[in-house]
């Protein structure tokens, strides 16, 4: 085999929960495979050239020539998809411009106190309604770390103590919100971006003892379902963003706002009285209106480890099941929508956890059934 | 699955990519986000798979 072929092969491979994950260092990305087609692709790496292939696949498939060929060739394109990463491109610093007139908010965070300096209220929208319930209406000298947000060219930029991380077209402020939670976790838990295995796109509910992880697309009820078990006494870690350190593979708590959705607004009045006197906001996106409901027992929620995945389905006037599912039902959510750690020990790191974790179904519309699941069957 | 989406699967065999390999075995590519991103204000569009788990791997 040429050598660049072996540059394609996987860096590591881990047979779970009867598939096999191979994980590709080049590009970041996972490739799930049955039995037959990891043989094929063993056959491909074991073979010097295309003859010795169709040879190989004769005597273990009996593919006729023509077919191993395809094959030969599909696996060679296959494999290069497999490889090719992105590059990232290079950014110029923007200097931040400390004299201009800023919008000033104070948060306490952790017990930590954090100030955010706005450009103006369009940038203080994409963040404050998260944070707000946080607001320190006093002012304090005591600040923990600085974050400023300003808008320059049509572009917003984000600064971490003045440090110029990035800057962000309007229609990508998903991607600048998403830069911002990285670096407001990093200064709460005093940690580097490659000491975080991943974060999620999930939410995440605990009994201070572990966590189960809940995913599942936008509108499936995720964020719904974690206000209603936060009402009933279990601790809302994280909703939407979950992240988890490589080290200990513990969830760590992110100090958000939980977002609900128009839809769910006459739901959880039932749960929260106030919920009626917050904010209605435009999210000015696909999502609509939203309040944000403050997370309860916020401070002090310890780290705690999460070997529990729940794919979440609200579907109105279904019984409500929980049911075990294998790896590759919830496999594509739970990697496509989550950013991993590139970083070759936290991708083993993250096979290893995946071996140790049990997947589930949840399909709910009831609410005391699914808050005695949780209670009495995910979190004893 | 609202009927103008189709699988990943499907949308690798009519593209006819893979139409050698898809044909005898099961595999699924797989992207984490490159970049940190809170949650996109349009989900969908692409190749996701959407409302059912148990299409991804054609079940």
């Amino acid at each position: 085999m040429e050598d660049s072929i072996l540059d394609l092969a996987p860096h590591f491979i881990r047979e779970i929960d009867g598939v096999h994950v191979l994980w590709f260092k080049n590009s970041n990305r996972y490739l799930v495979l049955d039995n037959k087609t990891l043989n094929l692709l063993k056959a491909y790496y074991k073979s010097s050239n295309k003859r010795e292939f169709i040879s190989e696949v004769d005597n273990s498939f009996k593919y006729e020539v023509q077919h191993a060929s395809q094959i030969f060739d599909d696996l060679s394109l296959f494999l290069t998809e497999c490889n090719k990463g992105s590059i990232k491109p290079e950014v110029s610093p923007i200097k931040l411009n400390k004299e201009k007139k800023w919008l000033h908010t104070s948060y306490k965070l952790h017990d930590k106190l954090i100030s955010v300096y706005y450009s103006g209220n369009r940038a203080k929208g994409y963040f404050h309604p998260n944070f707000s319930y946080s607001e320190l209406h006093y002012p304090t000298k005591e600040t923990y770390h600085t974050f400023y947000i300003d808008n320059i060219s049509n572009e917003f930029q984000l600064y971490s103590n003045e440090e110029f991380i990035g800057s962000y077209k309007e229609n990508n402020s998903h991607l600048l919100q998403g830069q911002f939670a990285m670096e407001l976790l990093n200064v709460l838990y005093d940690k580097h971006e490659d000491d975080w295995l991943g974060t999620f796109h999930a939410t995440s509910i605990s009994n201070n003892k572990q966590a189960v992880m809940l995913i599942g697309e936008s509108g499936k009820g995720k964020s719904t379902l974690g206000a209603l078990l936060m009402s009933n006494g279990l601790n809302l870690v994280c909703d939407d963003f979950t992240p988890m350190l490589a080290e200990n593979q513990h969830i760590y708590s992110y100090p958000s706002a939980v977002s609900i959705k128009e839809g769910a607004f006459k739901f959880i009045k039932n749960y929260f009285p106030d919920f009626e006197n917050i904010e209605t906001l435009d999210s000015q996106t696909s999502k609509g209106q939203i309040k944000y409901l403050a997370p309860l027992n916020n401070l002090h929620q310890p780290d705690v480890p999460c070997n529990k995945i729940v794919w979440v389905n609200y579907k109105k006037n279904k019984k409500t099941s929980l049911e075990k599912v294998p790896l590759q039902l919830i496999l594509d959510t739970l990697i496509s929508d989550s950013w991993l750690s590139p970083k070759p020990e936290n991708a083993e790191r993250f096979l290893n956890w995946l071996n140790k974790t049990t997947f589930y179904r949840l399909t709910y519309s009831n609410n005391n059934e699914v808050i005695d699941i949780f209670k009495n069957e995910l979190l004893v | 699955m609202p009927k103008n989406q189709i699988t990943r699967k499907e949308a690798l065999q009519k593209m006819g990519k893979y139409a050698a390999l898809t044909a005898v075995g099961t595999f699924l590519i797989l992207s984490p986000k490159k970049a940190h991103a809170s949650s996109p204000p349009d989900p969908g569009g692409g190749f996701r798979e959407s409302e059912d788990p148990d299409k991804i791997f054609g079940g």
